[in-house]
């Protein structure tokens, strides 16, 4: 256990240094010359030449990158070319939004899709299995911003029930949670009934059955117990999905989180924004891998790095 | 079974019995159909504005309504398969011809070769969805042709984990200690025995791909990082029509039931084929 928790956080550094390294190559790799495109195309050359010594390009490329390591570790990710804020503070407001709004995704991910998954295997080929699988079909084929489009349609605009945008309240929060976790509950949906149908096979089932067992007890301590594990693992794996996907949720909902902050930098070519953003979220999603790998080997003692 | 079958034959002998499968396939024929005959299937030109008629709602003249200047929008919509199309196929060609052979020779030579691509590929995926298309697209500039570039280059490591996976498990079978033995070097062996088993995989792969790369574009384009106005890109649409979504919603409406409709048929097809390309491994 210890050996493999120690060859994980080993693993984990190449993919640190790397992503770091693409972030800061990033800027550097804009065709053209860099200082002149971030400065904006009516720049002076006195303008230009001062964006250049800030960003330090003029530097060897080895004194740059461990300079970007150096300030990174400080927390220091530059100034936004637009608001003249810290990069770090940017993202200290925005951050908190997108996590809340992602975990209530995660939230109603969780439930809707395990709890679908149960029905669709406890029911196998009768039509709440049909019916549940079908929508999980739709539900990973829907662009998450159509859907979200279409709840704001109905429940805004025809019904009147929920807020369209913005954040603050629980109402809020609805709408958007239900977008962003509805592809990740058709996954986890699909996910928990082919794992459950698995379980229900094995032949302790059969005993537990045997033995008298009430069948909610069966499925609730012997088969969920099992089946829920490889799920865990998709779970870690959705978390990546709705960071992704907050990018365009926030869109939609007008939610000032960092996803909807990414592409406003991107398209006011704001790139110390973009690449503080982006770098934050990537190393999020790493952490959460990390994370949910190590839960596994807790988990299921089984799995061990080969 | 006859010769001419073999195993293309009999994985399509397996198809016909997915309803699944078969609906997939009669979508994705459907909308490569559409996209090829596209001038030949619009009822008006997709870029040819009538201001007085902005906004109109679905009629028996135009089907699935106006947008806000006045172009018909199934037109519009049939242009955008060719978008839509053109986008999965150069998405996917990036993805096959750098992902393939990158897997292809890490699981086949292993040691430091194996190691390092490996660690490429976990960097890769490290950026969760479209984030990389995100960074490629901040780094080109906006425009369809970038979108194709990062949707098909955020779909390298699919491949490149996929096809590892295969020669590493083929590369220990018999076939390949036979070829060996009859003195033919590494490029026969990974080109002639083992790569050609793996296309199944990929096949079913980039079937699937296709899907997501569409719904990638669709998702850019909304952002108003892919396609730009006024090309006629569902995404793009879209977008536009998220403006009037209160006074016309089939703006909105249509292209996104565009977009799920092939993305469906591609997840369904890609799903069947695997079935009946492995039949061991069916859920």
């Amino acid at each position: 256990m210890a050996h493999y928790i120690f060859r994980r956080l080993v693993l984990t550094v190449p993919v640190l240094l790397g992503v770091t390294f693409i972030i800061f190559a990033m800027v550097r790799l804009i065709p053209g010359d860099p200082a002149q495109v971030i400065a904006g195309e009516q720049a002076t050359r006195e303008t230009v030449e001062a964006v250049r010594k800030s960003l330090g390009l003029d530097q060897p490329i080895a004194v740059q990158y461990v300079r970007f390591l150096r300030d990174l570790l400080r927390g220091d990710m530059g100034t936004s070319t637009r608001s003249l804020r810290p990069v770090a503070r940017e993202l200290a407001d925005r951050f908190p939004h997108t996590i809340e709004l992602t975990l209530a995704a995660m939230l109603v991910a969780s439930v809707v899709g395990i709890g679908a998954g149960i029905i669709a295997a406890t029911r196998q080929n009768r039509w709440p299995d049909t019916l549940s699988m079908l929508l999980a079909l739709g539900g990973v084929s829907m662009p998450v911003f159509w859907l979200g489009l279409m709840l704001i349609l109905l429940f805004s605009v025809k019904l009147g029930w929920l807020p369209p945008v913005g954040r603050g309240s629980l109402a809020q929060l609805v709408l958007p949670a239900v977008t962003l976790g509805a592809a990740s509950a058709a996954i986890l949906a699909r996910m928990t009934r082919s794992g459950l149908l698995e379980v229900l096979r094995q032949e302790f089932m059969t005993t537990a059955r045997a033995k008298g067992l009430a069948e909610p007890l069966v499925i609730g301590k012997h088969a969920l117990k099992n089946a829920l594990i490889p799920v865990v693992t998709v779970m870690g794996l959705q978390f990546g999905t709705l960071l992704s996907g907050a990018v365009l949720t926030e869109t939609v909902f007008a939610w000032p989180g960092i996803g909807r902050l990414i592409v406003e930098a991107i398209l006011a070519r704001d790139y110390p924004v973009v690449q503080g953003a982006v770098l934050l979220t990537a190393l999020t999603f790493v952490f959460v891998n990390l994370v949910v790998d190590l839960l596994y080997s807790v988990l299921d003692p089984r799995i061990r790095y080969e | 079974m006859s010769r001419a079958e073999g195993p293309w034959g009999e994985t399509l002998g397996r198809l016909r019995h997915q309803p699944g499968a078969l609906a997939g396939l009669v979508i994705v024929t459907g909308f490569v159909l559409v996209a090829l005959l596209a001038p030949l299937l619009t009822p008006e030109d997709p870029f040819k504005s009538h201001f007085a008629r902005s906004l109109e709602a679905p009629s028996r003249e135009a089907v699935l309504g106006r947008d806000e200047l006045g172009r018909d929008i199934l037109s519009r919509i049939v242009h955008g398969a060719r978008i839509s199309l053109s986008i999965g196929v150069v998405a996917v060609g990036i993805g096959v011809m750098a992902g393939v052979p990158l897997g292809a020779i890490s699981g086949y030579f292993g040691g430091r070769v194996d190691l390092l691509v490996q660690r490429v590929v976990d960097i890769m995926l490290a950026f969760p969805g479209i984030l990389l298309a995100l960074v490629t697209v901040s780094v080109l500039g906006v425009g369809l042709y970038t979108a194709m570039i990062a949707i098909g280059l955020v779909s390298i490591p699919a491949y490149a984990r996929l096809v590892r996976g295969s020669v590493l498990s083929l590369k220990e079978r018999e076939f390949v200690a036979a070829a060996r033995a009859i003195g033919h070097g590494d490029a026969a062996i990974l080109g002639q025995h083992i790569l050609p088993n793996c296309l199944a995989p990929v096949l079913v792969q980039s079937t699937l791909q296709i899907g997501s790369a569409v719904l990638s574009a669709a998702a850019l384009g909304f952002l108003g990082l892919g396609a730009q106005p006024p090309t006629p890109e569902w995404g793009t649409m879209l977008s536009k029509g998220r403006d009037f979504l209160r006074v016309a919603p089939h703006l909105t409406a249509f292209p996104g039931v565009a977009i799920m409709l092939v993305v469906l048929g591609f997840n369904l097809l890609g799903d069947g084929l695997r079935d009946a390309l492995d039949p061991r491994l069916k859920a």
